[in-house]
């Protein structure tokens, strides 16, 4: 029985992780239809910038996750910026190409000024430390990142039920061209959605990189694919759905190896048979709404 | 203006082609280094090229001629590994040195046969590369002896239960891993109990870790391609609150264990090939002091078994007398009682290398001290 509450607590940490990444792929979709392939690099950069801030400016650690929300999230609109915003009348291919650019630039980048090795994520003990709850021994991040989470969720859901720019975005989400035509001003708002979704993906990678702390210029790459499955798995384009598939995907990534552990070598795969599946059966994902056609 | 732009891009990118230049000829003697520079393995082979280049600086010329040092990466990446292997062929290397990893030197083995140019490895230790091939050679110990060592080991010590780690996509890791059970299945009493795979992408290993613990191991044996993965295994499994000893093979000899690992690293064990404590030669003084000077920090393993490769080399192409690729692979197949850094080299009619493995202990400080050296 410890054991399964050990393997269950890793499961609820790493499928908050995934949540946290997916949120932000989801995002994006829902806004201007793009799958963004170079969230995994945003994830990747963030977690550069919290390595540098706090061993190159001895920033406390506080105060260098704080900046690196907020240099992520810029980094996220100035991408949106130069990548996607001149292909806005382009077919949606030309910003999925450019967006696999973006993500092969940003990777190609941080091997060329950060360098191929692998460097090691600060740690910070009130989330390293482990506890010792009935038997089941887990970080303190298993408590928190959850937390967290949930927490950005709640405000995030507030953000886009309640406020004025959360219904600009669900109307851009809903019908770009009547968007506009009602005099929303589409650039404010997509930049505030990559800004939120990078700025997610930023929180997710400090806590990932607390969690497992080896940094390199790859270690955007499968997380984001798989977060990208996660948003699929969840309805692409919205958020709940985004947060309920990437705690899916956590649980039974872990929960497979767990029961199988023979299997452990395929891990990775578990997730793609998963997206494959998903498509086949149900395409739209968990929450995801039939998308009709207006002929 | 946009058909300016557009028959603009369309020269740069055709001239991008033709950034494949012919090397000039002349007086210098290239030399490739095949090392994974970018990807997984990227500090391995910043490890290797460090001892390469060192003894470049030290030993620069043979044969009247400069020696240069072809860089090639192979981004850690097997397909990548054999496209390296082949620019090197291309930019006309007389031999060359490398890799870390054995299964990136398989990648490339086939072209550097095929090409017919020698290939000497510092440190990749899977006994296939040299088993049908008759262009490489390698200047330490092969697994068959290492992983037979380590079980001996584990007899001696009165592990009953091992639990083993593997990377399953690594053809050193897992060999290692074979032999190591081999070894350990011809003692009685001594069992396996449960044997986890993972990839080197892999970060999360509580999963693995929490079934080993549950059958309650003696200890656990971790067979990685690159440090960092053993040094993930080993923080989580302390955290996970196992307390028992954990023991590894040489690509644990890496400063990047206590790096990410920290204090958890306390007891940890590792084969190896070289340790200061060792007999040192003439040239161990030259390296160490040449070593800290260039680069500040105390030498790995690996630096010292690179920086031998090199001088292995460079002797074989003296004696040879020329860059006729035959007479240096003949001349390094050869190489008997050659004295390095690390120590003496002599290579068998496999053209593999009998040396001693080196039994080595990490401190909670990261520093590790010798505990004894066992023979062939």
């Amino acid at each position: 029985m410890g054991v399964f509450l050990q393997q269950l607590a890793n499961a609820l940490c790493v499928g908050s992780l995934y949540a946290l990444l997916a949120i932000g792929y989801t995002m994006v979709y829902g806004v201007l239809r793009l799958i963004n392939f170079a969230h995994g690099e945003i994830f990747m950069m963030a977690m550069y910038i919290v390595f540098y801030g706090i061993s190159l400016f001895y920033l406390p650690w506080y105060a260098g996750f704080l900046l690196t929300i907020i240099i992520t999230a810029m980094l996220g609109v100035l991408s949106e910026r130069l990548a996607y915003r001149p292909l806005r009348d382009a077919p949606r291919i030309s910003v999925l190409i450019s967006a696999i650019g973006v993500s092969y630039f940003l990777q190609n980048l941080a091997t060329v000024v950060f360098g191929g090795r692998p460097l090691t994520f600060p740690q910070v003990a009130l989330f390293t430390d482990v506890v010792d709850i009935g038997g089941v021994k887990i970080q303190q991040l298993g408590i928190l990142v959850p937390l967290i989470a949930a927490v950005l969720l709640v405000l995030l859901m507030f953000l886009i039920k309640k406020t004025r720019t959360g219904l600009a975005m669900r109307a851009v989400a809903r019908n770009y061209d009547a968007a506009r035509l009602m005099g929303i001003d589409l650039n404010r708002t997509i930049a505030i959605t990559f800004f939120i979704g990078s700025a997610m993906a930023s929180v997710g990678a400090i806590m990932w990189g607390l969690k497992y702390p080896q940094i390199s210029p790859t270690v955007g790459s499968m997380p984001g694919i798989k977060c990208f499955i996660a948003a699929v798995l969840g309805g692409i384009g919205n958020t709940t759905g985004a947060v309920l598939g990437g705690l899916m995907l956590g649980f039974v990534e872990i929960m497979l190896v767990a029961t199988f552990p023979q299997l452990s070598g395929y891990r990775d795969a578990f997730a793609f048979v998963l997206l494959i599946v998903v498509l086949l059966v149900k395409p739209t994902g968990l929450l995801g709404e039939k998308a009709t056609e207006k002929v | 203006m946009k058909r300016t732009l557009a028959v603009f891009l369309a020269l740069v990118l055709t001239l991008s082609l033709f950034t494949a230049v012919a090397s000039a000829e002349g007086d210098t003697i290239k030399i490739g280094v095949f090392e994974p520079i970018t990807g997984s393995y990227a500090g391995g082979g910043a490890m290797e090229l460090e001892g390469f280049q060192l003894a470049n600086e030290l030993y620069p010329e043979v044969l009247g001629k400069k020696i240069e040092l072809v860089v090639s990466d192979s981004k850690s990446d097997k397909v990548e590994a054999s496209m390296a292997a082949q620019s090197l062929v291309d930019k006309g290397v007389v031999a060359v040195l490398g890799s870390y990893s054995s299964g990136l030197c398989l990648a490339g083995a086939d072209v550097f046969a095929s090409a017919q140019i020698p290939a000497l490895a510092a440190t990749a230790t899977n006994p296939m590369l040299t088993m049908d091939n008759d262009w490489y050679a390698r200047i330490c110990f092969i697994d068959p002896f290492q992983g037979t060592m380590l079980a001996r080991y584990a007899v001696d010590a009165g592990y009953k239960n091992v639990a083993i780690i593997q990377e399953i996509e690594s053809e050193y890791a897992v060999g290692l891993v074979n032999y190591f059970e081999q070894e350990l299945a011809t003692h009685e009493g001594f069992t396996v109990t449960s044997k986890g795979n993972f990839v080197n992408t892999d970060q999360d290993f509580t999963t693995l870790l929490t079934d080993a613990m549950s059958k309650n191991p003696d200890v656990i044996f971790t067979s990685v391609g690159y440090a960092p993965s053993a040094a993930l295994i080993i923080k989580q499994a302390r955290e996970l609150g196992f307390t028992g000893p954990i023991f590894g093979g040489d690509t644990l000899d890496a400063p990047e264990l206590f790096q990410i690992a920290g204090d958890k690293v306390d007891g940890v064990i590792f084969t190896t090939f070289y340790d200061a404590a060792q007999p040192a030669t003439e040239l161990t003084s030259q390296f160490l002091d040449a070593y800290r000077a260039k680069y500040g920090k105390e030498p790995s393993a690996t630096n010292v078994m690179c920086f031998d490769a090199y001088l292995t080399l460079r002797a074989a192409i003296e004696t040879a007398g020329s860059t006729d690729s035959a007479a240096i692979r003949d001349a390094i197949f050869a190489t008997k009682g050659f004295v390095g850094a690390a120590g003496t080299i002599t290579l068998d009619e496999n053209h593999n290398a009998v040396r001693p493995v080196v039994f080595k202990k990490v401190k909670g400080d990261g520093t590790s001290e010798f505990v004894k050296m066992i023979e062939p």
